[in-house]
């Protein structure tokens, strides 16, 4: 795991251990409110988006890079 | 990665106004209720949609500017698609957002409003670029004609989303004489997450933008090799 993977690890479990400390308060105690669901499931979908294109912004600078050292050589 | 700072400053803002956006306290309005909070995410939509296809027409603009079959020509070319495809993106999301919003405030998904009507114009005009585009078949020709369109696309965006509605009957806050969110309703607390959504956005479409054009830039240095490979052993 690279240093970079780690630290965007790092962010998402702390912005993710707020998340679900401040949800596990406000959770009501009865059922019918399906605002916290709506919420996690939203903010899961936002995640997985930024990853993927954190992901795929890594793999096309790696590309480039090999294309630009393909091109000096 | 290529000046990672702001695709950082894209995420957090993003994340922040989400979550206060949904967690946050807001004004409670009479009709709007709760669903003020989609101001969160509905108007950054729009934002980010005018900056992306400003930044389509500035990059057709660019393109007409220069010579004639350069390589910086095509490239303007390139980026002002990319950028519209973001646009369009956005304002897919825009639309969806202000249609949920219409629903609970307004009683219906969709309203003879020139506002929304004026909306769903501005994507079929864009929608029309992509459809233009596609039926040229000479790259030039085809960069050159879509250029000049997405310039007059662009003024008659403003024209049906900006001008039109102020000037007739609209439901929509900010049109038609209703005020908008601006002059009273949106407190203090509420701009401390309205306008760092809006930075998050815009910062976001220019990230996935710029993934998109060197994806594309890529695929075209591939292609060109190849074309040289296969012309060498022909």
């Amino acid at each position: 795991m690279s240093l970079y993977s780690k630290k965007i690890t790092a962010l998402a479990a702390i912005i993710g251990m707020s998340f679900f400390g401040k949800a596990q308060q406000a959770m009501p105690q009865e059922g019918g409110n399906n605002l916290e669901v709506v919420f996690g499931v939203v903010l899961i979908i936002l995640l997985g988006m930024f990853a993927y294109l954190f992901y795929i912004d890594k793999k096309v600078g790696r590309v480039e890079a090999k294309m630009n050292e393909l091109k000096k050589s | 990665m290529k000046g990672i700072w702001w695709k950082i400053l894209a995420v957090v803002l993003i994340l922040y106004s989400f979550i206060f956006g949904i967690k946050g306290d807001i004004p409670h309005l009479p009709i709007l209720r709760e669903t003020i909070r989609n101001l969160y995410f509905h108007v950054p939509m729009w934002f980010a949609m005018i900056v992306m296809m400003g930044a389509s027409m500035i990059f057709g603009i660019k393109h007409l500017a220069e010579k004639d079959g350069s390589k910086s020509q095509l490239e303007n070319d390139t980026k002002s698609v990319l950028f519209a495809t973001t646009g369009l993106v956005f304002s897919t999301l825009g639309l969806l957002t202000g249609m949920l919003w219409a629903k609970f405030t307004w009683g219906a998904y969709w309203t003879n409003d020139p506002k929304l009507n004026g909306t769903a114009i501005t994507i079929l005009i864009y929608l029309a670029y992509f459809v233009l585009r596609g039926s040229v078949e000479d790259r030039e020709k085809r960069a050159q004609i879509s250029a000049v369109y997405n310039i007059f696309a662009f003024i008659l965006m403003i024209v049906f989303i900006g001008i039109l509605p102020r000037l007739t009957d609209s439901l929509h806050p900010g049109n038609g004489g209703n005020p908008a969110f601006g002059s009273y309703d949106l407190d203090n607390g509420m701009r401390a997450v309205f306008y760092p959504a809006v930075l998050g956005w815009i910062l976001f479409g220019f990230w996935l933008t710029n993934v998109k054009i060197r994806l594309k830039r890529v695929a075209q240095t591939l292609d060109k090799k190849q074309e040289r490979y296969y012309e060498s052993i022909l």
